[in-house]
């Protein structure tokens, strides 16, 4: 196993359980809170048995169908492509929550082999009231979710939003890297994707290193840690981050805000457009965009802008609500061609 | 009311929505309203397809929908007996034209009468997503307006062909109503359907190279609507 020899990932002290030292907000780096929400009833009901979180979260949910992916015992539980990569290696379905946990319970009591995953569910729609009966204060408005299964993987990805994902029941190992390492981690397909996010085709439990040797580097800089039912781990934007679920049943409930205003465009869509545009062009070319991108884009000061007045900077100066909104408009008409 | 279009955009008009249904209160209880080539097919199964002159000179094609003003037949219960209504109300108060930009380009822009009844500043059919990105409604209105934008110059050079084949004639129909009273419909035109026969076979190719014989058939075909209409009138009475 890899996972030995890597960095642990800095842990902090929650001095109040619910509440997030505000130094977190501010981090660039992942860190550890443990204990974060071991006061949520969902976890003291969980420390008894699963039996016992389950009728906990009986009284919350709703018979709203819920998308789950299962996957054959070879897959082992690690949804991905299959081996002819024309494809996915799983399959989706959906039934109510009641009925998903059902399913869960037989295949872990027949052990199988097989897995079931849902991933990504709003807590609001499935779990109605759980949320206000399990607080945690998140700023702004968060999307939370919760992720439920045996033992399942979700291969290396990336999010944009910094995110908090606190353990409710069963063990879970987070394996991060910085996003720099995207050289390393063999990223698959960006447009055809699991389940939304581009992710690392290396299976971290058996890594194929003659496959993908600059793994290798990128476990030079991956930082990991088991997270136990009431801890929580933030995870900063743009990290890239393997979760792997340890027990027989897992759920964890997770808080993804954006630090930008949401009015804000795209930054996938964004190098989508650049794939489509530049990726292709000569190399000369492409050295020229990328000087023009460092100026405008990724190096931006007032330099690029500082000589032009004010009133005739047009989207070069600060961009509020409308201003977006114009300039989507304006990109719509030109990529309708 | 008086018209006031603006040029549509995703920020002065963010919140701007269209009302859909109730076509009396909304201003489409009319007798008559332009009509485009492109539609004549469809129009003419319900619709007597007429002309009128034109205030800047010539004529436009109409569809025939009453006798009288504010009279609409194909109305009832505040409701479209047909489920096509003429390509002129359906765009309801959306206009498309062509703008001089700054660099001096001409560039076709969707506008928006922003007095019209159909808009609303709270209820209807939104026509931006949240962001500022375009709804289906305001796509399948757009290319509803490009449509009509191509089929208007079509349309103009048709309504010149036929006058400039001396085929126009004024139409005067006289109306007895089952009550007795008499109704007088005035300033139509029509097709000339005597000077229709004496064209040429040059003239009958031209006309159809141009496109311009089908709707030509389509707007004689269309005056058999009257009678319907007429019977539709009695039975208001």
């Amino acid at each position: 196993m890899i996972y030995e020899a890597l960095s642990r990932v800095e842990c902090i002290d929650v001095a109040e359980p619910g509440v997030i030292p505000p130094t977190v907000f501010t981090r660039e780096t992942p860190v550890v809170l443990r204990g974060l929400v071991r006061h949520w009833p969902a976890v003291e009901h969980g420390a008894d048995d699963f039996d016992a979180l389950r009728d906990y979260l009986s009284k919350f949910w709703n018979t709203r169908p819920v998308t789950a992916y299962v996957a054959p015992a070879e897959v082992q539980g690690r949804f991905g492509y299959n081996d002819a990569f024309n494809g996915f290696n799983f399959q989706a379905g959906s039934a109510p929550l009641a009925e998903m946990v059902e399913r869960m319970k037989e295949q872990v009591a027949s052990a199988d082999g097989r897995s079931i995953y849902v991933g990504s569910t709003p807590v609001n729609e499935w779990l109605p009231g759980f949320r206000e009966a399990n607080p945690l204060s998140v700023p702004g408005d968060p999307l939370v979710n919760f992720w439920m299964g045996n033992r399942t993987t979700v291969s290396a990805h990336y999010d944009f939003p910094s995110n908090v994902a606190c353990v409710v029941y069963g063990q879970r190992r987070f394996t991060l890297f910085p996003s720099g390492q995207v050289d390393n981690l063999y990223v698959g397909p960006i447009d055809r994707t699991p389940s939304g996010q581009p992710i690392s085709l290396v299976d971290f439990d058996a890594p194929d290193f003659e496959r993908f040797p600059r793994f290798k580097e990128a476990l030079e800089h991956a930082q990991t840690v088991v997270l136990e039912p009431g801890d929580a781990i933030f995870v900063p934007s743009m990290w890239w981050h393997h979760v792997k679920a340890l027990a027989d049943c897992n759920l964890l409930v997770n808080y993804w805000w954006l630090d930008n205003a949401a009015f804000m465009g795209s930054p996938f869509t964004a190098l989508m457009h650049a794939v489509m545009s530049i990726r292709n062009l000569s190399p000369s070319q492409r050295s020229a965009w990328g000087n023009l991108f460092n100026h405008y884009v990724f190096n931006a000061d007032d330099t690029a802008i500082d000589h032009i007045p004010e009133h005739a900077r047009g989207c070069l100066a600060e961009l509020d609500e409308n201003d977006v909104r114009r300039l989507r408009a304006e990109l719509i008409n030109r990529l309708n061609q | 009311m008086m018209s006031n279009f603006e040029i549509l955009n995703n920020v002065d008009h963010k919140d701007l929505r269209v009302v859909q249904g109730n076509p009396t209160t909304h201003g489409e209880g009319v007798h008559c309203c332009p009509a485009y080539t492109f539609e004549f097919r469809d129009l003419q199964n319900d619709f007597p397809l007429l002309l009128q002159e034109h205030s800047e000179g010539g004529f436009i094609p109409v569809a025939l929908m009453g006798f009288e003003a504010g009279e609409n037949l194909f109305i009832e219960c505040d409701a479209w007996l047909v489920p096509t209504p003429p390509a002129y109300i359906r765009k309801g108060p959306f206009l498309i034209g062509t703008h001089k930009t700054e660099a001096s380009e001409l560039v076709r822009m969707m506008s928006v009468d922003t007095s019209h009844p159909r808009v609303s500043w709270d209820d209807g059919t939104a026509l931006f997503q949240p962001l500022g990105g375009r709804t289906d409604y305001l796509e399948q209105t757009a290319n509803l307006l490009e449509t009509i934008f191509e089929s208007a110059e079509h349309t103009k050079r048709f309504t010149a062909a036929l006058d400039s084949l001396a085929l126009i004639e004024s139409i005067t129909l006289d109306i007895t109503l089952n009550d007795g009273s008499k109704n007088q419909l005035l300033g139509f035109y029509t097709v000339n359907e005597d000077m229709l026969k004496q064209l040429s076979a040059e003239q009958l190719s031209a006309l159809s190279g141009e496109g311009f014989l089908m709707p030509l058939f389509m707007m004689l075909a269309s005056l058999s609507n009257f009678t319907a209409m007429i019977k539709r009138k009695d039975q208001r009475l």
